[in-house]
């Protein structure tokens, strides 16, 4: 019935939906999955202080990428959503640039959403914190590059879907001394936020960010149910290392069937 | 409409669509083909409206900007001016059109490349700044980058190519199996994300927040 | 000036001078190129290899995944492996999800390459161009089941007038996928190859990549999922020796160098000013 080699994928997806269900069922009934912290989330809300302090705007960059690009840019949506809301209740300038057009009325949405909850209804202004600078990629980052040396940004949260820009950007807001909290599962972007940002995201650290974020127990079991299957795929390679040393390809014919 | 329904709606459609492809792909079935190829195919067209609507879209933002006369509203006649004139050349006469490929050739083509080579000088000034005998992890960070370069460059490499190979051992049995677990845990989190999608858990792609947070 | 107020100075060295050293160190050698040897990898030969090891008439998929950005890089290679595919006797089928992707393919095969003059080879017999279409890899997918869901070519030719597409109906039919590619995931990216050609159908894959994104696919080619991963920097003037087609690969191969060379220079500059400041390893 499954197609041939896709049943042990087949069966870690199920048995991934089943303790995902589990852990959910669990969180409801009140048990607490401690996430560890992540710096770069916990220092998104100072970052935000700071610029109004200095009265200076922040840009909460969701990336390049569209609803297409999935998980990472829900990702970076989810994050825009919570900077929205403290530059909302903390009366700082935000800039959201948005390089899809598929999700330039979701931002909308989302930022008009967060000034409205905050009841600051009044300081949304569409103009000037929702930024539709082109899909090209070189035509987006030359206008954020515009951006940061013009406003003289303060702060720079940009978690989502980079690709080469991503240097460009990183090396551009530090230049004008913004604070910067960089994340993306692009790993051969991955060193030049390192390199360039005061905090950055790695990997699965970024697609945790809205759980993280949001404090809700059940998105938290999400990442509790990743764990668990982290530890069990750690189990199967030593497992296999093992067997593939004395001679046995059994995990791989496993894994493969 | 009530926002339950516009909310709810999606998360619905979502759902039915995600089951549907995921138990496509693990099962082949000719209906299931069908349905799943339907579904895709949609996904094509839906995608293409979508970029006609952001240009629309576009179009009502900058106009709007043009004539409340918003901050640098001149560079909004000018993206207008650009963008209807590849759209006047390109949708009648095709891109493959001599005119449109030189608008392709003479502007977009060199801005592109000379902003991917700008890379190089922010790598540069990055490089300056950062790669530093710092501390223990800057350390890890510039004896291995430094070794890379040292690989990579062919007037050194001509002569002597122990750095290429040392190189060449520190991206195969360091870099590659780091990047490896690295995108095992970018895996697990695209499901993981993926399924809290399809619950409904993760609603930010509605550009919608809960009542009363 | 004191030492210290010297080593201030050499640690602040300011942007502008950065890219002023780099930029005329780059123009000097590309306009007087020092042309010095280079050593063809393993890597660059096992794609050459691949393609010189396929029988006459079998069919290639070559997609084109980068635009104006990825050009520099991946243009030269793009042309010398095209070259080779001209060279012999082989079924070339050229696709592209890049909305940029029918303008790389005028500029590197239809004005520089000429294969029908440079090969007498002929379009719709020898190659044919799929022209861009939407969808990134939804279309990827639905293309390995059912190569005809792409009706015409880039020309408007209903698929099944082009010799060239005779028989090719599937993932079964083709025998080598090269995908030339800048992008990290979504359209088109090497990882999307793999996932949708290379792992559940087995068909054989070669990556001409960026640099920077060895790293990425290089666990790929580790298991065996992509048979051949070259980098466009540098690999192209080796591809461009092999093929035996000079071009701006081997040009470029200085320009490489001397770029490699300054930010090694920078890197020693920065510590030098750091030490002489009296900074230390923190523990």
């Amino acid at each position: 019935m499954i197609a041939e080699g896709m049943i042990s994928s087949f069966v870690i997806l199920i048995l991934f939906f089943i303790l995902l269900l589990v852990l959910i069922q669990q969180s409801k009934k009140g048990r607490k999955f401690e996430m560890k912290h992540l710096p770069g989330l916990d220092a998104i809300e100072e970052a935000v202080g700071r610029a109004t302090e200095m009265g200076r705007p922040i840009v909460a960059n969701p990336g390049l990428g569209s609803l297409r690009t999935g998980p990472v840019t829900i990702a970076g949506l989810s994050v825009v959503t919570y900077v929205s809301r403290i530059a909302a209740r903390n009366g700082t300038k935000l800039i959201v640039p948005v390089a899809d057009p598929e999700i330039l009325p979701v931002v909308d949405e989302i930022v008009r959403t967060s000034y409205n909850l905050e009841g600051m209804s009044e300081d949304f202004d569409p103009d000037y914190q929702i930024r539709w600078l082109g899909n090209n990629q070189w035509s987006w980052t030359a206008g954020l590059q515009g951006i940061a040396e013009r406003e003289q940004v303060a702060a720079n949260i940009m978690i989502g879907s980079f690709a080469a820009e991503a240097m460009i950007l990183a090396e551009t807001f530090a230049r004008v001394g913004a604070f910067q909290v960089g994340g993306l599962t692009n790993t051969y972007q991955i060193p030049f936020f390192v390199a360039a940002c005061d905090y950055t995201l790695i990997g699965d650290e970024m697609l945790a960010a809205g759980a993280y974020l949001s404090n809700d127990p059940e998105q938290i079991a999400t990442i509790a149910t990743e764990d668990v299957f982290k530890i069990v795929f750690v189990g199967v390679i030593v497992v296999g290392v093992l067997l593939g040393l004395v001679g046995s390809d059994l995990m791989i014919k496993l894994l493969e069937m | 409409m009530s926002v339950m329904i516009k909310k709810q709606i999606p998360l619905v459609i979502a759902f039915i669509v995600g089951v549907i492809l995921v138990f496509e792909w693990f099962i082949p079935t000719n209906l299931g083909d069908a349905v799943g190829t339907g579904l895709r195919e949609s996904g094509i067209i839906i995608n293409s409206f979508a970029i006609m609507a952001g240009v629309i879209g576009l179009y009502l933002n900058e106009i709007r900007k043009v004539s409340l006369r918003r901050d640098d509203w001149q560079y909004s006649v000018w993206m207008l001016l650009v963008v209807s004139l590849f759209i006047l050349i390109g949708v009648p006469f095709g891109y493959e059109s001599t005119n449109y490929q030189w608008m392709y050739n003479s502007i977009l083509m060199p801005l592109g490349a000379t902003m991917y080579g700008s890379i190089s000088f922010y790598i540069a000034a990055a490089s300056y700044r950062v790669l530093k005998f710092r501390s223990v992890q800057s350390i890890v960070l510039l004896i291995p980058a430094m070794i890379l370069i040292l690989g990579n460059t062919p007037m050194i490499t001509s002569v002597w190519s122990g750095f290429t190979d040392t190189g060449g051992w520190i991206m195969t049995n360091i870099t590659q199996p780091v990047y490896t677990g690295i995108m095992i845990g970018v895996a697990l989190g695209t499901l993981a994300t993926g399924l809290r999608t399809l619950l409904g858990m993760e609603t930010g792609w509605l550009g919608r927040r809960e009542e009363g947070e | 000036m004191s030492e210290e107020g010297f080593f201030n100075q050499l640690e602040r060295i300011p942007r502008e001078l950065i890219y002023a050293v780099l930029l005329i160190g780059l123009c000097y050698v590309l306009v007087y190129p020092v042309g010095l040897p280079i050593k063809v990898s393993g890597e660059t030969k096992e794609l050459y290899d691949s393609i010189e090891e396929l029988p006459d008439d079998s069919v290639v998929l070559v997609d084109i995944a980068f635009g104006a950005g990825g050009m520099p890089e991946l243009g030269p290679a793009f042309t010398a492996v095209m070259h080779h595919l001209y060279q012999r006797d082989l079924r070339v089928i050229v696709m592209t999800l890049y909305t940029e992707g029918p303008q790389m393919y005028d500029i590197l095969v239809v004005n520089k390459i000429e294969p029908e003059s440079s090969y007498d080879k002929t379009y719709g017999v020898d190659w044919c161009f799929f022209g861009y279409n939407a969808g990134g890899v939804t279309t990827m997918a639905e293309l390995a089941r059912n190569m005809r869901i792409l009706e015409t070519d880039y020309r408007d030719t209903p698929l099944d007038q082009l010799q060239v597409m005779e028989g090719v109906e599937d993932y079964t039919d083709v025998d080598l996928v090269i995908t030339f590619s800048t992008s990290s995931g979504g359209i088109s990216s090497p990882a999307d190859w793999v996932q949708q050609w290379a792992t559940p159908y087995e068909v054989p894959m070669a990556c001409v990549v960026l640099k920077m994104m060895i790293p990425t696919v290089s666990p790929y080619y580790g298991t065996g999922q992509v048979d051949a991963l070259i980098p466009g920097a540098g690999a192209s003037a080796e591809y461009e020796l092999l093929v035996n087609r000079p071009d701006e690969g081997l040009a470029s191969t200085d320009a490489l160098s001397v770029a490699h060379l300054i930010v090694i220079i920078l890197v020693i500059l920065g510590n030098i000013a750091y030490f002489g400041k009296g900074g230390g390893i923190a523990t």
